[in-house]
């Protein structure tokens, strides 16, 4: 607490100091993706926005559901990243998953995505485990309609040979999505309404194999339906804007702490209403109002499992910024309430926190910015502090010195996972077999970030380099070794929550992009991160990340109705220390360690009828090197996806 | 990372600088995107023999295609049957239907000849025609191939062509087919209103 509080003061005096001269900067670590690049790469779902973004680290078990961290974050622990559509968060973290595929939002409805990877606050949250925020495009005027429809198949189907001696299992195809949207502007009025539904199928026989007991030997298959509505006001000094979106997803859901997946439902439904408009000149007023429900219920099985989880989110915030000449200074208010209702008597089922948060830009000499924002959150248990500087030096016109430090102090509370709940009476684990041990109490987190960057640009080649680092102390980690169940192809470990875990990461990043004229251009991207200290546990937790990543992308595009994009992949190899009996007991059918691998994609996308009319094919892993994301995750081919996207508007 | 296929690296590598070299501005295609087309139809013969011909005997196979000038090259839309014969008892008789799009690259050469080489991928259809299959009787994957063609001009617009095409289907056990081939073609301009679709 002391230490605290000396930071706190330390902030204080420098954000004093520094309002000389002041302008907002673009966040640090922020990247943009647009709406027309996710299409144009040849994508069907939210989730492959982890493909580009390249700071982030991913994985799945069945290509539908990803884990996802900023990078020097690791899977298994992590702050949840935070999903946001239009100003409103959307709570999406379920039991520690957030599955973003369950978000109500088509892709013919994005306009640009916000992707946050280090500490900073966006919209009054602090983002330390990221933030992802998704725009929807303003509509035409006048009325516009789209429909969009993909397909996705994995090779490797037994073909003619099905009834022969050559005969192997069918592959089903991957997935099938439809949505449509519905758009209507007038003047200063906007209103969308959208939905979409797909379902997905498990095509690794593994996978199969180990959810055809569980699922009753019933076909697997995900399956899900997410419609939305939108209605925006929006004047010369105000703005409001109402949503209402709710997703209804069936999912073979894997909960890692049971080592497996588990049939179930899922429910989300969001309500809420944002807007600002300006009190008196240069102050305006931000304000927030909104609230998720989730529920998380059975579906049959053959365990008789039942989550049986309902959680809702109320949140309330307001925020004030000023802007003059010399200073923009914002200031928020906040109030979320978090409750539980379960079938399990729990200590306490719900939670009440209040923040405070401010964030001041200034410029104290003509080239030189700073950026710096601070939270204050207070519960019923605890109160932490999270703060981060940001600096930009402009040197000469080309180049650019980025660093950006923050600390943050996590309480257990804050995390609102399936430990803090269990430590309330939310027994699902113990009554199903698993034994939980604790080996001590759990105190707040606290971690230290830091991030240098060189930026230069010049007319047709744009450089970054950077390096970050982070330092964590007192963290509560996870201690699993699983072992196979061969009578379900399935895995079990008892659970030690270890406490007090230190440990440092540090990495090296580069990113490159050259245009070589109007109609081609190419980006290199490269990351290294590695392990510089820590208990053993940490760092094997950490492994899970591999150390080096790199991305090449190659665009070609003559006219604007016609693209060809080609993205070759490279991720290291990586360790999951939790896995380590498997292979043993498997016969080598699974393996701890995930191999290094090569990937080559290739994506078309081509207009006709005055883009009206959008056909786009995919080509996912042409190598055809096993993919496996995860070491029991499934294993995939060489893919390709189909979509036809049909477009038309009144005016 | 050199663990991961150096081969493979290398192949890509190839690859990217094909598609580099054929987009280089002394390889601009003289006509406009879809301003003419031509139309061919060829008959072309199964020319490989493999562990697939042990269990069937494919009859001549009839190819569709239409082909324009693309932004870079030339680009092909087609579709080719055959009959499948079995060969082998208690293994079912199909159709296949690929339907494919092609892009590639034409040469001229002496005498008004034209060489096109070009890849091409598509679905590759399989459609069982004994009953105990009907409710499965529609299977599909994905093929891909590389495709030369040499069109001979005839009169005015019409033209004879002699095809090669090498295919491989991405089924657990691959296909592997070499065709050749001959046909007829006739070259046109691009109809208004198709011209307007397309562009």
């Amino acid at each position: 607490m002391k230490n605290n509080k000396l930071l706190m003061i330390i902030f204080l005096i420098l954000t004093l100091c520094s309002i000389i001269r002041t302008e907002e900067r673009n966040s640090l670590n922020r990247s943009v993706i647009t709406g027309d690049e996710l299409r144009e790469s040849g994508f069907s779902l939210l989730s492959d926005i982890f493909m580009l973004a390249s700071e982030w680290d991913a994985v799945t078990i069945d290509g539908f559901t990803w884990q996802a961290v900023p990078h020097g974050l690791s899977y298994d622990w992590q702050p949840q990243w935070t999903v946001m559509l239009d100003g409103q968060s959307i709570d999406l973290n379920v039991l520690g998953t957030t599955n973003i595929n369950r978000l109500p939002v088509t892709l013919n409805q994005i306009d640009y995505v916000e992707i946050i990877s280090s500490p900073h606050i966006h919209e009054g949250i602090f983002t330390y485990g990221g933030l992802i925020h998704i725009h929807t495009i303003k509509p035409n005027p006048g009325l516009s309609v789209s429909y969009r429809f993909n397909i996705g198949n994995e090779t490797g189907d037994p073909g003619p040979y099905k009834r022969t001696e050559l005969g192997t299992i069918n592959i089903d195809r991957l997935a099938e999505n439809h949505s449509f949207d519905i758009l209507y502007r007038n003047g200063s009025i906007y209103l969308s309404g959208s939905i979409w539904g797909g379902w997905h199928f498990p095509t690794d026989k593994y996978v199969r194999k180990r959810n055809g007991i569980i699922n009753n030997n019933n076909r697997l298959l995900m399956t899900i339906i997410a419609p939305s509505f939108k209605i925006t006001r929006e004047s010369d000094n105000s703005m409001i804007e109402f949503l209402q979106a709710a997703s209804w997803f069936e999912d073979l859901f894997f909960f890692k702490q049971y080592g497996r997946e588990i049939p179930v439902k899922f429910f989300m439904a969001h309500s809420g209403i944002n807007g600002s408009f300006t009190a008196i000149n240069n102050t305006h007023i931000g304000y927030r109002f909104y609230f998720t429900d989730n529920e998380l219920t059975k579906k049959e099985n053959s365990q008789d499992l039942d989550f049986g989880w309902k959680q809702n989110r109320l949140t309330a915030e307001i925020e004030a910024s000023r802007s003059v000449s010399i200073y923009k200074l914002k200031l928020g208010l906040g109030v979320e309430r978090f409750s539980v209702s379960t079938d399990y008597e729990l200590a306490r089922s719900n939670l009440t926190t209040g923040k405070l948060y401010g964030v001041i830009y200034t410029r104290l000499a003509d080239k030189i910015y700073h950026e710096m924002g601070l939270t204050i959150q207070r519960s019923s248990e605890h109160t932490s502090v999270k703060g981060y500087i940001g600096n930009r030096w402009d040197v000469f016109s080309i180049n650019a010195i980025e660093t950006c430090f923050s600390y943050s102090n996590r309480p257990f509370v804050e995390d609102n996972n399936i430990w803090y709940w269990s430590d309330k009476g939310y027994n699902f684990l113990e009554d199903n077999g698993i034994d939980v041990t604790f080996d001590g109490s759990i105190d707040a987190s606290k971690t230290f970030a830091g991030d240098i960057s060189w930026l230069t640009d010049f007319n047709n080649l744009s450089i970054q380099l950077s390096s970050y680092f982070k330092y964590f102390r007192n963290l509560y980690l996870e201690d699993q070794c699983f072992q196979f169940n061969p009578d379900e192809y399935s895995f079990y470990s008892p659970i030690e929550i270890v406490t007090d875990q230190n440990g440092k990461v540090g990495g090296l990043q580069a990113s490159i992009k050259h245009k070589f004229n109007q109609m081609t251009s190419h980006s290199l991207y490269y990351r290294f991160q590695d392990i510089i200290g820590g208990d053993e546990l940490f760092k094997n937790i950490w492994r899970k990340i591999p150390i080096h990543q790199a991305r090449y992308t190659f665009l070609y595009r003559p006219v604007n109705d016609f693209s060809s994009k080609v993205m070759l992949t490279y991720r290291g190899s990586s360790e999951w220390n939790e896995y380590r009996d498997i292979s043993n007991q498997t016969g080598g059918m699974y393996n701890s360690s995930l191999k290094e691998i090569l990937t080559l994609d290739l994506a078309f996308q081509k207009w006709f009828w005055h883009r009206k009319l959008c056909g786009n094919i995919f080509f996912r892993n042409i190598l055809n090197d096993e993919i496996r994301h995860h070491p029991i995750g499934a294993a995939f081919d060489l893919s390709w996806f189909v979509q036809i996207n049909m477009m038309l508007n009144s005016k | 990372m050199r663990n991961v296929g150096l081969k493979k690296m290398t192949a890509t590598a190839t690859g990217l600088l094909l598609i580099f070299l054929f987009s280089s501005p002394q390889a601009k295609n003289s006509s406009a995107p879809f301003e003419t087309l031509k139309i061919s139809l060829n008959m072309a013969m199964n020319a490989n023999k493999n562990i697939f011909h042990e269990y069937w005997d494919q009859s001549p196979a009839v190819d569709l295609m239409v082909e324009f000038p693309f932004y870079t090259g030339l680009i092909q839309a087609g579709f080719q049957v055959a009959h499948n014969s079995s060969v082998k008892s208690g293994v079912a008789d199909y159709t296949s239907i690929f339907l494919y799009l092609g892009w590639g690259w034409e040469f001229v050469l002496p005498y008004r000849l034209k060489w096109y080489n070009g890849v091409q991928v598509g679905n590759y259809q399989i459609i069982y025609e004994q009953e105990e299959y009907i409710g499965h009787n529609l299977e599909s994957e994905l093929g891909a191939g590389i495709y030369s063609c040499i069109a001979i001009p005839v009169r005015s617009n019409w033209f004879t062509n002699i095809s090669a095409r090498c295919q491989k289907i991405y089924t657990h056990h691959r296909i592997h087919h070499t065709f050749v081939g001959i046909g007829i073609g006739y070259n046109s301009d691009t109809p208004r209103w198709l011209k307007r679709f397309l562009q």
